[in-house]
């Protein structure tokens, strides 16, 4: 065997590194584009026929976000330093790369609900061709019914609307209030909880079988209070898991609490726990918990971790990111946020996904009126081939997401390192951000 | 598409290339399942264009039978990237950006460019899944989700024509080279001959490493021509990436093979991480003994860290005992082998040995000194002082004498500091935590006791309102409909008598026993001894012990003042002027007043005041449920009210009666007494006002108030209102109960928040030792990750060596040489060159052109080898500190250790803080250990996923021992 390798090592002494000692290989089959970066929008209308947008106008989009507010009243989308709403100005900047001016008019409504109306007036005053509306809580039933007024066709990135249903040209592109609880319900019957405890901020969410149900946050029970109480029961075996819904800080609070008082009950929390929010306030310079433990959220699976998988999804998220880090270095920048660079670092997909389905709504219209737009974006289906990011979308429902995209998704504090460099904002600590991957369908 | 599959050709016939493509053929054919193994070595190439398009994907393999000693075979296979590239195990992404701020994705682009162009090429591990993986501590076991991912070895390489070295940026403008982010190449930049050549290396290996990885070039461009960048990637973690490396890893046995040394180390290592990880256990071990030790934080928190740490020199003494293993078995392996790595592999060994010290003799001379010392020693004198006298540790000793010192330490801080830190903590301490306890435990009380009232309102309100028919509510609209249907009734009656019948009057008669049936149940119900009456004796009970616990004798007051008075009784430091001040200050905090007794006013309640109120108000409490006046007891109340309805109901049936005889005695005789009759009936019941408001009864400052309802002054009336009051008066009382023990749980916690001030005088005696042990802990660890990097680098130098000896460049140019020189013995393969090439003439030329390709592949990429061995033991060496940095701040073996040591003097401090706080950070730290348990677990199934990704596109059969490498070759070469 010796006599063997030293043999073939000796060939490449005489033959490394020689180009004659081997042929120019022979390419074969098609050859296959990475997911890119730049986005080009369609060059059809809405009924397959040419036209579409002329190249040269800009598409104007409103973004309503929330940089302050009590919990659960959208200030969890754009923590400063790293607003998941961030999404949106990397859509722009990926449609910039491709040759479409996007831009982004932004208000920031403080979590008040005049504030929110007053801004889709602006936004009207604008001529937006549609609003992305980055925040959430019950301030923004106000607004919602200010967009019908005003015509202007609305997409609602991180759902959870609490109304059963959403006014004409509303449409939800994150989990909404039914899927989330009933991706709750389905975990806990999954993880073997059959009591549950149910702590829930703002509204109140529709789980069966619950051994108790108590309103914690501002105005309501402390979270360390409900806890100590369910301490008691969990003791006489009354509850044997927590399901919490509510805004970042007081989920944080909860598990924090929960890891203090019954760190062996599974904790399944709602979508605000995947925000950068959740991460800073749990694991943050201030924050008092881990991720450890039996912890897991409802989601969609379209995160960091999906770029470590091969295939279409992985690609898109890879193009995303991708076009993140060049964003950062690119010098985008924004009148109300600052430094994209600063405030870009928690960018998530669902945001990017808001701003591509209207600017595909207005490419298919051929029109950047905000009627147009509505229209073009009612009834159409949208996936990666159109620049999503994440899952494809159904707008024949105002409820956009499809079931099957809603995942229960667990923590780790391991990145995958497909984000830019973190910068800190106003010289503070750099933010930390938690990772989020789907859990498998099947156990052991 | 098609598919066009060939047979493997025999040596000596041209490389024959096969297609594989789409049709539903997803590899090529491979030896059927019974054939015996082969040894497998496979190079896929794949081309990428500018923009990171793959346009090509090829592959050579070289096949032979693992038992036999023929040469190789070897053939090659073309793939349809459109098919084909997502099974590759990385995704290659590539931008850039320019001085101006322009940024793209096509290198193509930058054509021509002058001034800075930043090129980053992005690979991304694409292996990666999610699993449940178990984990467990010695208390629990858990089941998560994780990402695995095949850990991969990337090393990139690219050669800038003529002499371009000055144009590569290494070094951002104003030096911020700790921005990941800045404008500089990231690689290793170096002349190779007339060009100049980057080169870069690293792991992708999720969950412990990132998964993705950017190379970066950056250029002072004049007409920038865009470059090829050359990529290899290895499955596994691969410090030798060369085709060498490769032949040695698939063809080569032996333990002294590039593989075996690698496996040797590793193992070595793995060896040293588990022991370190019982050490990590046992500190744990400490970390607990100290939670639970709450009620005595002098003498029993020291005992347990001596345990502990006598705990941790017995595993030190096993990690000995265990290298020294190592080295036997080692050196007996090589030595069979003939090698001369022997000497090396000892030298490594015998440094890690020394580091570490012996066991034997150094216990016995520690034992012989301990049992001088134990003679001399003194008792301890209860005027000392709090000084301790710790012994100095040489951080240059071995580090088993340094174990030594730390136990020798320990002895003094419990033999020296004894006196004076037992006086002080269990006077102060012990009497603080016992209130502390007792407010926790008169807290918990009182959440009993609002449990109990919060429960006590559902069989309240059962009892009222749903489980007497309906409820009281429901009973008292039947018994008012009832009553209007008697006044009907004999309303009726009396307009119709004398022809009215008695069957009428005998209904109405026959409802109002119904009543009286209803009524008499509500008694039972709220009787004496009821269920309801037990629960609201139950609340006054735990009113009546909350109140005792917090003033009475052998109460949290009491131990308040016994601390008070402990602390007054302390010698003052004179030479600290403001100790009687600091001192009195401290205890007015605790019973508002100084050491004198003289009342101190000013600043926040003290800590006696807020008890003082809270037991007051458990008091009231308790009075207000047992004292009929100025608020009678809920179930008395409630008792009268139905007492005095019962009596007006029977009132009523005892008229009726008389009614129902006098209509007997009329309609039997002549109906003289129609006049006496409707007397009786009149006073029987009024029928409402149909006109008038329902009534109903509000609470008005803390009374209830009567308001609506009919004017009338029957008996129906009176028990309508009777019942109305009650029903309010029931609710009130509620809500009263429900502030006032809210009101004693504020107080409380105040009293408990005010603690904190006597606290952390108390556990600044703690920080000085804490601090002591955690700098002879941190010297521990900064020796053993010494000693772990030397094994390594000697071991790998080793290897550097072997190579370029083999390569016939023995010259030692590189700063790989430089490292190697801090080990005293490298061995070098003397005799190896002149076998190899002495065989060349055996090697059939198809096979060595296959070889030649492979070489030429993986060389664009990795360049000087040694260079690269050097990056790659860097970063091998991130690998190791991942699994332990004591400094890195990590979750890494030994930032687990580390984080143990501090964990453990926070744990200390925390016993301060009685047993509800450590409970509670005990908790939170079980979570981070299964955590940590949880990431090994996955790092162990992520290595497992190598194995998995076998080969690309073409089987071996079982058995078999096959290694892939592919290549990538990025630029306009890859454009077609």
């Amino acid at each position: 065997m010796r006599r063997r390798i030293a043999a073939t090592a000796a060939l490449l002494l005489v033959c490394g590194g020689l180009a004659a000692c081997s042929d120019d290989d022979e390419q074969v089959g098609t050859p296959r584009p990475p997911s890119p970066v730049p986005l080009t929008g369609s060059a059809e209308g809405a009924d397959g026929s040419a036209g579409g947008l002329g190249e040269e106008e800009p598409v104007r989009l409103g973004v309503l976000v929330s940089l302050t507010s009590a919990s659960g009243e959208g200030a969890d989308y754009a923590t400063r330093g790293s607003a998941a709403a961030g999404g949106a100005w990397v859509a722009a900047f990926r449609y910039g790369l491709g040759g479409r001016t996007v831009d982004l008019v932004v208000r920031d409504d403080r979590g008040r609900s005049s504030d929110a109306v007053r801004a889709v007036r602006d936004f009207a005053d604008a001529d937006v061709a549609g609003i992305v509306v980055a925040s959430g809580g019950a301030h923004l039933a106000d607004a919602r019914a200010a967009t019908t007024g005003a015509g202007l066709p609305v997409v609602l990135p991180y759902g959870g609307t609490p109304a059963p249903t959403l006014p004409e040209g509303v449409w939800e592109t994150g989990p909404s209030r039914d899927q989330v609880a009933a991706a709750l319900a389905t975990a806990a019957a999954d993880q073997g909880v059959r009591r549950p405890a149910v702590l829930w901020e703002g509204e109140e969410p529709e789980i069966p079988d619950a051994a108790v149900s108590l309103p914690v946050g501002a105005g309501e029970r402390d979270p360390d209070a409900a806890v100590r109480r369910l301490a008691r029961l969990a003791e006489a075996g009354r509850i044997d898991g927590v399901i919490a819904t509510g805004g970042a800080p007081t989920l944080a609070d909860v598990v924090a609490a929960v890891q203090g008082e019954l760190s062996s009950l599974p904790v399944l929390l709602g979508p605000a726990a995947t925000t950068p929010a959740f991460a800073e306030a749990l694991i943050g310079p201030d924050g008092r918990g881990t991720a450890a433990g039996p912890l897991s959220a409802v989601g969609v699976d379209a995160t960091d971790a999906t770029t470590l998988t091969a295939g279409a999804a992985g690609d898109a998220a890879a193009a995303f990111f991708a076009g993140q880090r060049l964003a950062a270095s690119g010098g985008v920048a924004d009148d109300v946020l600052g430094d994209f660079a600063s405030f870009g670092y928690g960018a998530d997909i669902a945001s990017h996904d808001a701003v591509v389905a209207l600017v595909t709504a207005a490419e298919r219209a051929g029109s950047a009126d905000p009627a147009d737009v509505g229209a073009a974006l009612k009834g159409a289906t949208l996936d990666a081939g159109n620049g999503l990011a994440g899952p494809a979308l159904d707008f024949g429902d105002a409820r956009a997401l499809p079931d099957d995209a809603v995942r229960m998704l667990s923590p780790t504090v391991q990145s995958p390192g497909v984000r830019p460099v973190p910068v800190s904002a106003d010289g503070g600590a750099a933010p930390v951000l938690l990772y989020w991957i789907p859990q498998p369908d099947s156990r052991g | 598409m098609s598919a066009h599959v060939a047979r493997p050709r025999r040596p000596r016939v041209r490389p024959v290339l096969m297609v594989v493509a789409a049709l539903g053929l997803t590899s090529l054919p491979g030896p059927p399942a019974q054939a015996a193994a082969e040894r497998v070595l496979q190079n896929v190439d794949v081309r990428l264009d500018t923009a990171g398009a793959v346009t090509g994907i090829s592959s050579v393999v070289l096949r032979a039978a693992a038992d036999s000693t023929d040469d190789p075979d070897s053939d090659e296979v073309a793939f349809d990237p459109s098919e084909y590239a997502d099974r590759l195990p990385v995704r290659v992404l590539t931008s850039y950006r320019t001085e101006d701020g322009r940024v793209g994705t096509d290198l193509a682009d930058l054509e021509g460019e002058d001034g800075l162009v930043v090129i980053d090429v992005t690979v991304q591990n694409t292996t990666a899944t999610t699993r449940w993986v178990r984990a467990e501590t010695a208390a629990r076991q858990v089941e998560a989700p994780a990402l695995v991912g095949a850990p991969l070895t990337v090393v990139g390489g690219v050669t800038l024509d003529g002499d371009d070295l000055a144009r590569v940026v290494t070094t951002a403008p104003g030096g911020a080279e700790g921005d990941a982010d800045a404008a500089v190449t990231n690689g290793v930049v170096s002349r190779a001959g007339e060009d100049t050549r980057v080169q870069w290396s690293t792991f992708l290996a999720p969950p412990r490493l990132a998964g993705t990885a950017t190379f970066r070039l950056a250029v002072q461009a004049e007409d920038f021509e865009p470059p090829t960048i050359d990529l290899s990637v290895q499955p596994g973690l691969v410090t030798d990436p060369s085709v060498l490396g490769l032949l040695d890893t698939v063809f080569g046995d032996g333990p002294g093979s590039v593989a075996q040394l690698d496996t040797d180390t590793l193992a070595l290592v793995g060896q040293i991480d588990a022991t370190l990880a019982e050490a990590a256990t046992n500190l744990t071990d400490v970390q607990r003994a100290l939670a639970t030790a709450g009620d005595d934080l002098g003498t029993r928190t020291i005992d347990s860290l001596v345990s502990g740490q006598d705990l941790l020199r017995t595993e030190l003494g096993g990690l000995i005992t265990d290298l020294s293993d190592v080295r036997d078995g080692a050196t007996s392996e090589l030595d069979a082998t003939g090698t001369a790595v022997t000497g090396q592999v000892d030298d490594s060994l015998d440094r890690v040995l020394a580091f570490l010290g012996d066991p034997d003799t150094l216990l016995a001379q520690w034992r012989a000194r301990r049992s001088a010392e134990r003679i001399d020693r003194r008792a301890p004198r209860a005027d000392d002082g709090c000084e301790v006298a710790v012994p100095t540790i040489d951080p240059r000793a071995p580090i088993y004498a340094q174990m030594l010192a730390i136990a020798d330490g320990l002895q003094a801080v419990r033999d020296g500091a004894g006196a004076c830190r037992d006086r002080i903590q269990e006077v102060i301490s012990t009497g603080l935590t016992r209130a502390q306890e007792r407010i926790g435990d008169a807290q918990d009380l009182l959440g009993r006791t609002l449990d109990d009232v919060q429960g006590l309102s559902t069989p309240l309100a059962d009892a009222v309102r749903t489980r007497l028919a309906g409820g009281l509510e429901s009973s008292l609209d039947q018994l008012v409909a009832r009553g209007d249907e008697i006044a009907r009734a004999t309303d009726v009656l009396t307009r119709r008598l004398p022809r009215t019948s008695k069957a009428d009057l005998d209904d109405a008669v026959g409802e109002l026993g119904d009543l009286l049936g209803d009524l008499q149940s509500l008694l039972d119900l709220t009787g004496s001894g009821s269920d309801l009456d037990s629960g609201l004796a139950g609340v006054r009970a735990d009113a009546v012990a909350g109140a005792q616990a917090l003033v009475g004798p052998g109460s949290v007051q009491a131990d308040l003042a016994a601390a008070a008075e402990a602390l007054c009784a302390l010698p003052l430091d004179p030479a600290v002027a403001s100790a009687a001040t600091d001192r009195d200050a401290v205890v007015a905090r605790l019973i508002g007043e100084d050491c004198a007794g003289t009342a101190v006013s000013g600043g926040p309640a003290p800590v006696s005041a807020g008890i003082t109120a809270a037991s007051e108000l458990l008091t009231g409490i308790a009075d207000r449920i047992d004292d009929p006046q100025p608020a009678p007891d809920p179930l008395r109340i409630i008792r009268k009210a139905l007492q005095g309805a019962f009596t007006v109901a029977s009132g009523v049936r005892t008229r009726l009666d008389s009614t129902k005889g006098r209509l007997d005695t009329a309609l039997s005789g002549l109906g003289d007494e129609l006049d006496t009759l409707r007397d009786a009936v009149d006073a029987v019941a009024v029928v409402d006002d149909p006109t008038g408001t329902p009534l109903t009864a509000t609470v008005v400052d803390g009374e209830c108030v009567l308001s609506g309802g009919g004017s009338g002054t029957a008996a129906i009336d009176v028990l309508e209102r009777d019942a109305r009051l009650l029903l309010c008066r029931q609710q009130l009382i509620d809500a009263t109960l429900e502030d006032g023990l809210t009101a004693s749980t504020t107080e409380l916690r105040a009293a408990t928040a005010q603690l904190d001030q006597p606290r952390d005088a108390l556990g600044a005696l703690d920080t000085e030792l804490d601090g002591r042990t955690r700098a002879v802990f941190a010297d521990l660890f900064g020796s053993l990750e010494r000693t772990r990097r030397e094994v390594l680098v000697c071991r790998l130098g080793a290897q550097i060596e072997r190579q370029r000896d083999a390569l016939g460049d023995p010259a030692d140019t590189t700063g790989a040489g430089a490292v190697q020189r801090q080990c005293p013995r490298v061995v070098t393969e003397a005799d190896g060159t002149s076998v190899r090439q002495g065989a060349t003439a055996g090697i059939d030329d198809a096979v060595a052109s296959s070889i030649s390709l492979i070489d030429t592949r993986i060389s664009a990429s990795t360049g000087d080898i040694a260079d690269t061995q050097a990056r790659l033991v860097t970063s091998l060496s991130g690998v190791l500190r991942a699994i332990g940095d004591p400094q890195g701040g990590g979750t890494g073996l030994l930032d687990t250790v580390a984080d143990q040591v501090d964990s453990t003097g926070v744990a200390a401090a925390d016993l301060a803080d009685a047993g509800a706080r450590a409970g509670r950070f005990g908790s939170v730290r079980e979570q981070s250990l299964l955590g940590l348990a949880q990431q090994r677990e996955a790092d162990r199934l992520s290595r497992e996923l190598v194995d998995e990704l076998g080969l690309f596109g073409i089987t071996a059969p079982a058995g078999s021992t096959t290694r892939v490498v592919y290549t990538f070759s990025l630029g306009p070469d890859g454009d077609r």
